[in-house]
């Protein structure tokens, strides 16, 4: 699925990145970075509230090419500048990982 | 058990540092003034400071980024504040048990701009950075890091070389006490000593116990 569909389907803000550059499959929930390295398998898709900028090292490990920030959080400067140059998409929504997660996964079902 | 330098980091306070100094003093044991910091990231930061004007402006910064939140004494335990004879003397009714909205850096950046030092504690265990964070971030190279257990560090750690590693009690009462297991090489017990020694300056340094 094209990441451009969740973005309007979401009424998401583009942060940073070409959301229609990028397709994603599988999505992945969680705030503990050191449980998305054991467990994102091949989640490309990771919704977190958590916005220190080694979410985006710890998505280029495991291949994550989209964060979606939950809760109305702000990305600070320093996680922005590092998911240009590894060219990871950031989103960020005022609705909670719980109703986004719902809602992306019932679109990937489809 | 030949402890003689001490350090006590409360979680997000630094109120009984002057009452438990006086009564150190008193017992021939140095302290050093410290206060564990739980950052926006959920990660235990150790602070260490100069002085108790250092400690308590410190204190009342992290104090003011918990959230309001009214806290239960007999649900979240009774966070008294004491005087150097166990007598208590007022009670903190903050959240001092949750995270503050600093974040890990503005939280290292606070201690420096007050002449202490960081560390970061417990690494792999709950709440510690590689825990929270997944890996060391680069933001913050030079940080040192306490590890539970030395043989924690088994295995190839890239940073380990780079780092100054302590590995201390993390004793949350005076019974959780055990003999030492790492050793300050100072010239006396003095916050500038143990300064030195994380930096690995002037042949100070720490070593851990086998």
């Amino acid at each position: 699925m094209n990441l451009q569909h969740v973005v309007e389907a979401l009424n998401c803000e583009v942060v940073c990145g070409d959301p229609s550059a990028v397709d994603v499959r599988q999505g992945l929930s969680c705030d503990l970075l050191s449980e998305v390295m054991a467990a994102a398998g091949k989640a490309d898709l990771w919704i977190t509230v958590q916005s220190h900028s080694n979410i985006v090292a710890v998505s280029v490990i495991v291949g994550i090419k989209c964060i979606l920030l939950a809760n109305g959080r702000d990305y600070n400067g320093d996680t922005i500048e590092k998911a240009k140059q590894e060219k990871i998409v950031l989103l960020k929504c005022n609705s909670g990982a719980f109703e986004l997660s719902g809602r992306i996964y019932e679109m990937f079902q489809r | 058990m030949g402890i003689d330098w001490v350090a006590i980091t409360d979680h997000n306070s630094t109120r009984n540092l002057e009452p438990f100094s006086q009564a150190f003093t008193q017992a021939g044991i140095a302290l050093l003034l410290g206060m564990e910091i739980q950052t926006q990231e959920d990660v235990h930061l150790l602070a260490y400071f100069p002085d108790f004007e250092q400690a308590r402006s410190m204190g009342k910064l992290v104090e003011s980024h918990l959230p309001v939140l009214e806290v239960d004494p007999e649900r979240n335990g009774y966070q008294l504040e004491v005087d150097a004879s166990d007598q208590f003397t007022g009670m903190c009714e903050k959240a001092l048990g949750f995270s503050t909205d600093l974040t890990l850096e503005q939280a290292v950046q606070a201690t420096r701009q007050r002449n202490g030092e960081v560390v970061f504690a417990h690494v792999f265990r709950h709440f510690g950075v590689i825990t929270q964070l997944g890996l060391l971030p680069e933001t913050l190279p030079d940080v040192p890091c306490e590890v539970y257990r030395e043989d924690q560090l088994a295995g190839p750690f890239p940073w380990k070389g780079a780092r100054t590693i302590l590995c201390s009690s993390d004793a949350h009462h005076p019974d959780a006490l055990r003999p030492a297991r790492m050793k300050v090489c100072a010239m006396n017990r003095s916050f500038e000593e143990f300064q030195k020694a994380l930096r690995k300056q002037e042949g100070r340094g720490i070593e851990l116990c086998h």
